[in-house]
């Protein structure tokens, strides 16, 4: 396998510490990712998973883990300048393309915001250029480069954040469910431009959303989140073959297929979290069942999935 | 925890600003300013000491001393009821034009009245309505007002209406700002499709939506009151508890007034707050 | 027809008004026609007596009339319209600039500190010309004081005195654009806070702060007003106590109305009046410009009510009009 981008240890962030309402929003989550792959972070909504996103790249500070980039700890006291450096590295596409654009900015100034902080470009004129050869590598062009958010749509929006995120060059991307505010029709384009952009840039992904059938076609490996835990990692279409925790079954049990014959005979598979009767004492962590396909279980599950799996 | 912490800092601000006249010292000589801390221990030793002896201390009163204990009862009950119709006048007349009856073609007048007012500031408000009092007096005869103390009902009722435009006026301002802005609300479009009445919709949905900035504001709208309140008690010579403050510049009488005052708003903040609940209950969840 | 009805006249009656004060403020002791020391004299003219205090419209000489001891009153506005003005744009400026960098900057720490929290609104609880009558109190009747130094003082203290409400409105609308998005993301490309504030919230935030600006040049000339009624004028106080009477050295404004207050109840009025005037009109002033230029941001950005509210504004928004790009 590729070298590791980033490993993941033990991270945990909870919310309201010590408090009656305290959320273990991410609980002792362990995940590498490689150079030039894309993993998909799958789950229903309010399970964790923008939150470890938010988390890997600081945006909240984890309660406790590390988080290693290029074997260098993320987190922890930084100086200005280490911070700096992984601001360039890593950046995040965000959800809401409305929300995550200044509405008071012009497009040029909002994706050369990047290359000011970091002082990527010398003049004025080359600040620009980049701007504009920013602009095409999204598929925008130089005319739209002094107008403001709001005359753009959503997906053109979505597109300016890809450019700003690029500006900085960084090897690490993090999408935060980048297309699910955008129109069936655009979601696709979105997707293949991010595709694209990584065969071109040689680009990792974190790729968050809950719509599995697009994680599937965009992600070369998949995480299942449940309740701030990761239950299952896989390959892509092993994930999908092989699925070993039931919560993954029931996840995939309940993406609908355009054709009503198959649509008709599908049945929901419910999960209950109680179905799997840990016992007190018993050991319940992730274990490689298959190389490569990691399950969240107890060592009797473990034996039981090892057996299941083809 | 807040709340003890705002506490505390009231507390500080109101023995500060007691003993300011006493530890400000102006060198006439030099024409400099200065804060003399020295004063201050046997100031506040000064204060415990009477109250601990059980007596409020004295106050001057023109040329004559008089005990504090002998007025405070009545001065506070005056400057209460000023208060407190003047803030209870303030939501009721908020509520009503700001949000009830806006949209109608009668009352728009009235808003515009209001609306033209509150750009005034508040002390040539008072000012003129003193000059209106008076030109009435002299054109009618009628008594608007008496600025004796002893003038009873006369005495009263005036100062109060002039407490309540202040707070008037800028209650109604914000919730005029608010109501346009809550009706812009997507949930107001909800409603207004699904066929309900415009005073449905106020009760329900405006006014649950609008209160909260209501009880976020109260406090400076007790705030406002009470400045105009030591204006025109003083203006008007109320035997209110500003005779406390204003008369003398001795640190007991003024300690005492600020005390009272503080005590006072804070029982007109929880009548407010009490009227407000029963509305809401009576009204909206009936 | 509709059109007139729609044009913003509050922002050009007020840029006109305010146009005006400033000329006066500058130009107006050069205008003033008699000095601040000069009296009228009793005359006889054509057949009557002009004795002070004289009515205004009745001599050509002192076209607004005189006071009590026969100083011109158009005289001492003209001089004392720079103090008003000068006055309560330094405080405003003062404490609007730091309240604002304070506000703007606490906006975006993490957790608001909540000794500053209850520090905020236990101040919001005491009327500020309260606070300015027992810190001016003893200053303002000292003798031979140099009414500069005076008016320094109060313009320090008063600016001092109301910067926390200042603080605590922008902080608030800036917290309240912090927690957006493009903050975040702005936060990601590793924007110092510097950045963050300069170049996300404050062009937020910079029209209403210009309008704040506005409504708080008439908020420190109500103290100013308010103080004058307890007799305490900017620049200090001179108390006759022959004649029991307070007068204003500096001749400021508001201090013209404290110090007239007395003929309230006389058949003098006009010499409050005049003064009281000016003060209504110096304020409207400002109002109709912080309003005309509300009217304007606001019909740009904001939405339109789905009930009849009785407040629609009458002003069209004005858009933006993007430049063509080549």
């Amino acid at each position: 396998m590729a070298e590791k981008l980033l490993e993941i240890k033990h991270l945990k962030q909870y919310f309201n510490i010590g408090r009656p309402n305290q959320v273990k929003a991410v609980d002792d989550v362990t995940f590498d990712i490689y150079k030039g792959e894309t993993l998909g972070l799958v789950g229903e909504s309010g399970c964790g998973k923008s939150t470890t996103g938010r988390t890997i790249i600081r945006l909240y500070d984890a309660t406790g883990g590390q988080v290693l980039f290029n074997g260098e700890n993320v987190h922890g006291r930084k100086s200005k300048a280490e911070l700096k450096k992984f601001n360039r590295k890593m950046q995040m596409i965000f959800q809401d393309p409305y929300a995550s654009l200044n509405p008071r900015m012009t497009v040029a100034d909002i994706i050369a915001e990047g290359i000011d902080i970091h002082g990527l470009a010398k003049s004025k004129k080359e600040r620009m250029e980049r701007v504009y050869e920013l602009l095409e590598t999204v598929g925008l062009n130089k005319e739209h480069a002094n107008r403001y958010p709001h005359e753009f749509s959503g997906g053109q929006r979505q597109r300016i954040g890809i450019a700003r995120a690029l500006a900085v060059e960084p090897e690490f991307i993090i999408a935060d469910e980048p297309i699910s505010a955008l129109d069936v029709s655009i979601q696709a384009q979105v997707v293949n431009l991010m595709k694209r952009l990584q065969r071109e840039k040689g680009l990792t992904y974190l790729f968050i959303a809950h719509d599995l059938s697009m994680v599937k076609y965009i992600s070369d490996r998949i995480g299942v989140m449940y309740f701030g835990k990761l239950v299952e990692l896989a390959p892509a279409d092993d994930l999908y073959q092989n699925a070993m925790h039931p919560y993954t079954k029931s996840l995939l049990s309940a993406i609908p297929l355009p054709d009503p014959e198959s649509e008709r005979t599908r049945r929901r598979i419910m999960y209950d979290p109680s179905s799997h009767h840990y016992e007190e004492n018993e050991k319940v962590e992730m274990r490689e069942i298959a190389p490569g396909h990691l399950v969240y279980c107890s060592e009797k599950e473990f034996e039981q999935y090892k057996a299941q799996y083809k | 925890m807040r709340i003890i912490q705002q506490a505390i800092f009231i507390f500080l601000l109101i023995i500060l600003l007691a003993a300011i006249p006493s530890i400000l010292i102006v060198n006439p000589y030099e024409l400099n300013i200065y804060l003399d801390f020295s004063q201050l221990g046997h100031l506040y030793g000064q204060f415990m000491k009477e109250l601990a002896s059980g007596s409020l201390g004295t106050y001057q009163l023109g040329d004559q001393v008089r005990f504090i204990s002998a007025d405070i009862k009545s001065n506070f009950l005056i400057s209460l009821f000023t208060l407190l119709i003047g803030v209870l006048s303030a939501v009721v007349i908020g509520l009503l034009f700001g949000i009830f009856l806006s949209r109608f073609i009668v009352t728009r007048f009235f808003n515009m009245l209001l609306n033209i007012l509150s750009t005034i500031p508040d002390f040539i408000l008072i000012v003129f309505s003193l000059v209106l009092a008076i030109k009435i007096y002299e054109v009618s005869g009628v008594r608007v007002i008496s600025l004796r103390p002893d003038g009873g009902a006369l005495n009263i009722w005036y100062p109060m209406v002039l407490t309540a435009i202040a707070p008037t006026l800028y209650m109604f301002k914000l919730l005029a700002v608010q109501y346009y802005q809550t009706s812009g609300e997507d949930y107001i479009r909800t409603a207004v499709s699904k066929g309900m009445r415009v005073n449905y919709i106020n009760f329900q949905h405006v006014y649950k939506n609008i209160e909260p900035f209501i009880i976020a504001d109260l406090t400076k709208v007790v705030s406002l009151a009470i400045g105009n309140l030591f204006i025109i008690e003083y203006l008007l010579n109320v035997p209110g508890i500003t005779k406390f403050i204003f008369q003398s510049n001795q640190f007991q009488p003024i300690t005492i007034g600020l005390f009272s005052m503080l005590l006072i708003s804070l029982i007109v903040y929880f009548s407010i707050r009490l009227v407000l609940y029963i509305f809401k209950r009576g009204f909206i969840y009936e | 027809m509709n059109r007139l009805f729609s044009i913003n006249y509050s922002l050009y009656t007020g840029i006109l008004l305010t146009a005006i004060l400033i000329f006066l403020a500058i130009f107006g002791p050069s205008m003033a026609p008699h000095t601040l020391t000069e009296t009228l004299r009793t005359s006889y003219e054509n057949g009557t007596i002009l004795a002070p205090p004289l009515p205004p419209f009745t001599s050509k000489e002192f076209l607004l009339g005189t006071d009590r001891s026969g100083y011109d009153i158009l005289s001492m506005i003209l001089y004392g319209i720079r103090y008003t003005l000068f006055i309560s744009f330094a405080v405003t400026l003062i404490k609007m600039t730091t309240g604002s960098l304070i506000g703007l900057y606490v906006g975006t720490w993490k957790k608001t500190p909540q000794l500053l929290e209850a520090f905020e609104n236990a101040w919001s609880y005491v009327p500020l010309f309260l606070i300015l009558y027992f810190f001016l109190g003893p200053i303002t009747f000292a003798e031979n004081a140099d009414p500069n130094v005076l008016v320094f003082y109060f313009i320090i203290v008063a600016s001092i005195v109301s910067i926390p409400s200042i603080v605590s409105s922008v902080r608030k609308k800036s917290k309240e654009i912090s927690t957006s998005t493009f903050i975040e993301a702005a936060r990601l490309l590793g924007a110092n806070r510097h950045r963050l504030v300069w170049r996300h919230i404050f062009p937020q935030l910079k029209e209403s702060l210009l309008v704040m600006f506005i409504l708080e040049i008439v908020q420190v000339i109500a103290l100013m007003g308010q103080l004058a009624l307890m007799n305490i004028f900017i620049g200090g106080t001179i108390y006759r106590r022959d004649s029991q009477i307070y007068l204003s050295i500096t001749k400021e404004i508001s201090g013209l109305v404290g110090a007239a207050r007395g003929n309230i109840y006389s058949d003098t009025t006009y010499i409050l009046y005049i003064p009281l005037i000016l003060l209504l009109i110096i304020t409207s002033s400002f109002s109709l410009l912080a309003n005309g230029l509300k009217n304007r941001f606001q019909s740009t950005y904001q939405r339109t009510p789905w009930v009849k509210t009785g407040f629609e504004p009458r002003v069209r928004p004005v858009r933006k009009v993007m430049k063509k790009s080549e």
